[in-house]
């Protein structure tokens, strides 16, 4: 047998490092496959993750709290039959390529962040560092928070030097640092200014259901995967999609000039690319002609030559139409500048789990919000929402325009059955599932307390289900209804006795509870007798 | 200020100290004729005849009983113990004896011996003559020990050492006798606990004793090649131990290396390094390191002797890990 | 004594063995291929000889730092012992004791010692053992003259009196401690003298004369064997060379040298031997032409094998 390692999960698209919230289990503990292990919170979420094989949890390496690269390991499992030096050597290893990643992620967000100077981060660096007693002294001395002062010393303690060199940029911080409205940021500013004085820009915001995009998105890429082809991205689905839309609703595939406005019927896409310090927007024209892999390969060069500085002056002319996304920022709806002399412009913003109301049914959705900003002196209200329902059309039902299979995605959160006594209890019943996953700590205490109440006792569980009858009448949940007249059922109740039973609560509900008896007490001995 | 061999300067003292006080008489394993085993005391019997340069039996136990004897009725005797790594087989002398005479007897009784004796592995004479026991003695409250690493500090402490009222262990180190320095002529006494900054540095302190002095000079020159300026901090004696000294250099640059070559656990840079962590915690901006021998007995083959004693490079490494 | 002809050539070979062994020592050394401190054996060969020539295997020997003729006269190998004086991994102790350390479980031989006087006592131990088992074996100190003015041999004989141990005490009164000689450092003529002290019997016997020890050891190992408690055997006999090598000797002189080389302990056996008819010329040549190609064969077998790796440093210093 060979000692698993089990690492940090990868659970989402974004996710890049998760923090251990808490292990469920200890070293030398026993586990199962499939038995939860630890938990875990991103960004976004907070999850459970599950032992992948059974054996003795050996060693953790990432204890409660650490932040620790995706696939990066966390513990090792011992398996039967491990010996202890394969054990060691695998822990050994596991240490090693945990340090390494880390050690990767740090240095990768060091690449990144060279151009900006050290800086006094807002970001406490956490606690569990070492920390020179001189160091610390010094620290005192002058007030200093520890925390936010970065270690070089021998194993990343934080020695003397490192607090001196902090408080000397604390000095620096006093002068603000100056970054000429030269070169690129002399465009932008010029640019925005002017969109901002001339354009009379309105933006007006809409929420877009994306799971089918999303289910749409992971089925193409497999498919491309297996084809050996690149991956496509939000915005690629989206640059076509709006293409397509763009065509249809020409007057937002324009240029405002000094006097006149002129449409295209061609589309040249802009892209807007954040550089480090800074924006560029190349254009991939004639983007209506281009296929999703064709799209999704132009933006993805376009992007990369953007960041290299590659890019050839005709690429950034001609743009009838922005597309810009500040979604992986976890940005909602925005109220984007248009990129003069263009007509309009279109913002993505993130993607977000919403509980949604569909058909009667609560489900659990993806959307987005675009934010959609155009020129009233080109355009007016009702075109502009014309065009971007249009869009949120295309995006909800991606299949169509793509020609694939409509997804069949539900994901019910509540089915609210309307006044089905069936699907009420099958509600309620899912609904208990769903808590037993969430909270099970909840979900058994209301089974225990349940359990006795409905008993066979000195009143047998008929006679108790007849009372809950007339008292969920009472309280009128509609919910309780229905169980309770099949749970009467079950023990043997009698139509009669259920209606007599329910009939009790007119004595205290009068009206109401009538209205209830003749409805819903009375569908329900029938769906269930 | 003559240049002179360690070994002479041991030699000078003993002679002087001799002259000056006819208290002070010598004995051990071939101190006469032979001059003792390494040449130390070469001329004394000639000089002072065989009354007060006494060549003693293989009895360690009685030259130390002895030595503590005579002192406490009224001499000054210099005992040699051939290699320190005899000095188990007078043990009871030193510890049970000489340290803790006065003391028991309520300070009526001073034992005013010195007891010299060479340490330090590098001859190739294996696990039962190359040892390092310092950190024994250091340990025997009553007794002052002393370690000198030039034939100046050597001349001046054998002198303080004699004229002490107390019981003094007086280390010296077989791989010093040849090496030359100068030594003041004439009477010189350099007081006992009183430290030696040998070289000054800003960046990290190295506390070396004994040999380890001169491994830690010559690190610090490579080390200064490279931008490192290390303080080289010679405590001299081990009790009492020149606290200020050492913490003082600290405070200015706040990495402690010490070095010794007996073995690392156990050893006074362990005392030490405690000091420092108690006395001067504030100061350190780095963990302290610590270099002795491994924990094991001196081997014989010379590959494995050389691996075994602490070298210019484990401390340059030793350093750098720090600086 | 009733020696047959094969064993007084086996003891006269190693005799010569010694000898050849510890002159290509001397030689060795000057060249500075030998680290460390040797003390040599040369002229002293008929003690150890004459003593060891009584033991069975599993007797016990404690020798000292003058040790290299105890071994030899034991059976050791010549082979592992230059490695060891070299400092090789294939050495008795695997380079990590050298002259001074070398030491043959196998043969009983618990070591030679870098603390004089410090074998007495391990010796009495070693005797109470083979009392303690009852299987007949004793126990044979080496010491010189100069470690009997240490307390561990006087506490040793007296404990092995008191307790009887089969243990055979065996004194090489060379006549010098280091640069003392015996008139500086004791007030005895004889060590053997010390015996009556602690009630057991002591013996002075020529040292030089093979067949002197050879008799007196032999009644000792019979008391030891019988029960009788311990003896103390002192071999009177003299080192031809310095106390070890690289002294001046300043504090002898030349004359007594000369003295003491005219008693040659090989040259004395030899002639008796030759006399009885044991031995001839010729003979001798070829014994002197056999060992000297042994320990050729010993010393080239050292200057090829390997040094000791330096993991091995911290090994053997407990049991694992
Ligand atoms: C306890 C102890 N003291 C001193 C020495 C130093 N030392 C080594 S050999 C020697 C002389 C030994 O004389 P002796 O016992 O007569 O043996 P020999 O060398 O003459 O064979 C001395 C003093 C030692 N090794 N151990
Ligand atoms: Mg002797």
């Amino acid at each position: 047998m060979m000692a698993v390692k089990v690492v940090m999960p990868k659970l989402g698209l974004t996710m890049k490092k998760g923090k251990v919230a808490r292990w469920l289990k200890e070293e030398g503990q026993e586990v199962t496959r499939g038995e939860d292990l630890l938990e875990i919170v991103t960004e976004k979420i907070a999850s459970t993750m599950e032992a992948p094989a059974s054996g003795i949890l050996y060693k953790i390496l990432a204890p409660k709290g650490s932040i620790v690269p995706v696939v990066s390991p966390v513990a090792v499992i011992a398996e039967p039959g491990d010996d202890e030096k394969t054990l060691q050597q695998m822990v050994k290893e596991a240490e090693a390529e945990l340090a390494n990643t880390r050690v990767e992620a740090r240095e990768a967000k060091k690449t990144v962040k060279e151009p900006k100077k050290r800086g006094v981060d807002l970001i406490r660096t956490g606690k569990a560092r070492r920390i020179s007693p001189r160091a610390r002294r010094l620290a005192e001395g002058k007030g200093v928070d520890l925390d936010y002062v970065p270690g070089t010393g021998p194993g990343g303690r934080v020695t003397e030097k490192d607090v001196r060199e902090y408080l000397e940029e604390l000095d620096r911080e006093k002068e603000p640092e100056v970054i000429p409205l030269e070169g690129m940021r002399g465009i932008i500013a010029e640019r925005m200014t002017e969109s901002h004085h001339r354009a009379a820009r309105v933006t007006i915001l809409q929420e877009v259901d994306v799971t089918n995009l999303q289910d749409l998105r992971v089925k193409i890429n497999e498919v491309f995967q297996q084809q050996g082809r690149g991956k496509v991205s939000y915005t690629d689905l989206i640059a076509v999609l709006v293409a397509q839309a763009l065509k249809e609703h020409p007057r937002l595939n324009g240029r405002v000039l000094e006097d006149r406005v002129e449409l295209y019927s061609g589309v040249n896409m802009g892209i807007a690319v954040a550089l480090d310090d800074g924006l560029v927007v190349p254009v991939i024209h004639k983007a209506h002609r281009l296929s999703l892999e064709q799209m999704s390969e132009r933006i993805k060069s376009a992007a990369q030559r953007a960041r290299d500085g590659d890019l050839e002056p005709e690429e950034l002319e001609g743009g009838t139409f922005t597309l810009t996304n500040l979604g992986m920022f976890g940005v909602e709806g925005f109220t984007p500048l248009i990129n003069p002399p263009e007509t309009a412009i279109l913002g993505l913003g993130t993607i977000s789990e919403k509980p949604m109301l569909k058909d009667g049914i609560l489900e659990q959705r993806l959307c987005m919000t675009l934010s959609l900003s155009f020129d009233h002196r080109a355009v007016d209200g009702a075109p502009a929402a014309l065009f971007l329902s249009r869009v949120k059309e295309m995006m909800e039902n991606p299949h169509l325009p793509f020609q694939m299979d409509a997804p069949q995605v539900s994901r019910p959160l509540v089915a609210a059955g309307r006044r089905d006594p069936r699907a009420l209890v099958q509600a309620f019943a899912d609904g208990m599932e769903w808590l037993n996953d969430e909270a099970p700590d909840l979900a058994l205490g209301f089974d225990a307390l349940m359990a006795p109440v409905f008993a066979e006792g000195e009143l047998s569980t008929r006679v108790k289900e007849l009372i809950a009858v007339a008292l969920s009448v009472h309280i009128r949940c509609e919910y309780c209804i229905p169980y309770h007249v099949h749970k009467a059922v079950e023990a043997g109740a009698h139509p009669d006795e259920i209606l007599e039973a329910a009939a009790v609560a007119l004595g205290f509900g009068g009206g109401s509870a009538m209205a209830y008896v003749v409805t819903l007490v009375k569908e329900c001995i029938e769906a269930f007798s | 200020m003559p240049e002179m061999t360690y070994l002479e300067a041991i030699n000078t003292a003993l002679r002087e100290e001799m002259s000056r006080d006819p208290s002070v008489f010598v004995l051990g394993e071939d101190v006469g004729v032979f001059g003792g085993c390494f040449g130390v005391t070469q001329g004394l019997l000639d000089a002072f005849g065989p009354e007060r340069v006494l060549d003693t039996p293989i009895s360690e136990t009685a030259i130390i009983g002895a030595s503590v004897g005579a002192a406490a009725a009224g001499l000054r005797p210099v005992a040699e113990i051939m290699f320190m790594d005899f000095m188990g087989v007078c043990m009871d002398e030193i510890f049970n004896q000489a340290a803790k005479i006065r003391y028991m007897f309520g300070g009526k009784a001073a034992i005013p011996m010195t007891l010299r004796t060479p340490c330090g592995a590098g001859l190739g004479a294996a696990a039962q003559h190359s040892q390092s026991m310092e950190a024994w003695f250091a340990h025997i409250p009553g007794l002052k020990v002393v370690m000198p690493s030039t034939p100046a500090d050597a001349k001046g402490l054998l002198t303080s050492a004699i004229r002490d009222d107390n019981p003094v262990i007086f280390i010296e180190h077989k791989m010093l006798y040849g090496v030359k320095g100068s030594v003041p002529d004439g009477e010189y006494a350099i007081p006992l606990g009183k430290g030696d900054v040998k070289r000054e540095g800003s960046d990290v302190t190295v506390v070396a004793t004994s040999l380890m002095v001169h491994k830690a000079l010559a690190a610090a020159e490579t080390l200064a090649e490279e931008g490192v300026e290390v303080e080289v901090v010679d405590p001299r004696c081990l009790v009492p131990l020149d606290q200020d000294t050492i913490l003082k250099s600290v405070a200015k640059t706040g990495k402690l290396v010490v070095v010794h070559e007996a073995v690392k656990s156990g050893g006074i840079g362990g005392e030490i390094a405690a000091i420092v962590a108690e006395e001067g915690f504030d100061f350190l901006d780095a963990p302290i390191r610590r270099i002795g021998a491994p924990f094991a007995p001196i081997p014989f083959a010379s590959n494995l002797e050389k691996a075994y004693i602490p070298s210019e490079e484990t401390i340059i490494e030793a350093v750098r890990s720090l600086a | 004594m009733a020696l047959s002809q094969e064993k007084l050539l086996e003891l006269y070979r190693k005799m010569v063995t010694i000898r050849v062994f510890e002159e290509n020592t001397a030689e060795l050394f000057a060249k500075g291929e030998i680290p460390g401190f040797v003390h040599l054996y040369v002229g002293e060969e008929a003690t150890a000889v004459g003593v060891i020539a009584h033991l069975k295997d599993h007797d016990y020997i404690a020798s000292t730092h003058r040790g290299h003729g105890h071994l030899i006269a034991r059976g050791g190998d010549v082979k592992q012992m230059y490695a060891e004086l070299f400092g090789r991994k294939t050495g008795y102790c695997k380079g990590k004791g050298g002259s001074m350390h070398i030491a043959d479980l196998s043969l009983g031989f618990l070591g030679a010692n870098g603390i004089v006087g410090a074998g007495l006592p391990l010796i009495a131990g070693a005797a109470f053992a083979c009392k303690y088992r009852g299987d007949d074996g004793v126990a044979v100190c080496f010491f010189g003259d100069g470690a009997s003015n240490r307390g561990t041999f006087h506490e040793a004989l007296n404990m092995a009196s008191i307790w009887k141990l089969p243990a055979i005490f065996v004194c090489e009164n060379n006549m010098y401690a280091i640069s003392l000689s015996q008139e500086l450092h004791q007030n005895i003529d004889d060590v053997a003298d010390r015996a009556a002290a602690y009630g057991l019997p002591g013996i002075s016997v020529d040292g030089n004369d093979l067949f002197a020890v050879y008799e007196a050891a032999e009644e000792a190992v019979k008391r030891a064997r019988n029960g009788d408690g311990p003896t103390l055997i002192e071999s009177k006999t003299y080192r031809w060379r310095g106390h070890f090598e690289g002294d001046p000797v300043v504090y002898r002189t030349e004359e007594e040298l000369q003295a003491w080389k005219k008693k040659d302990p090989i040259e004395r056996a030899k002639k008796r031997m030759m006399e009885t008819g044991v031995l001839t010329e010729e003979e001798d040549k070829a014994i002197w032409e056999e060992v000297r190609s042994e320990i050729q064969e010993g010393i080239e077998f050292a200057k090829n094998s390997p040094l000791p790796e330096e993991e091995s440093l911290l090994e053997d210093v407990y049991c694992e």
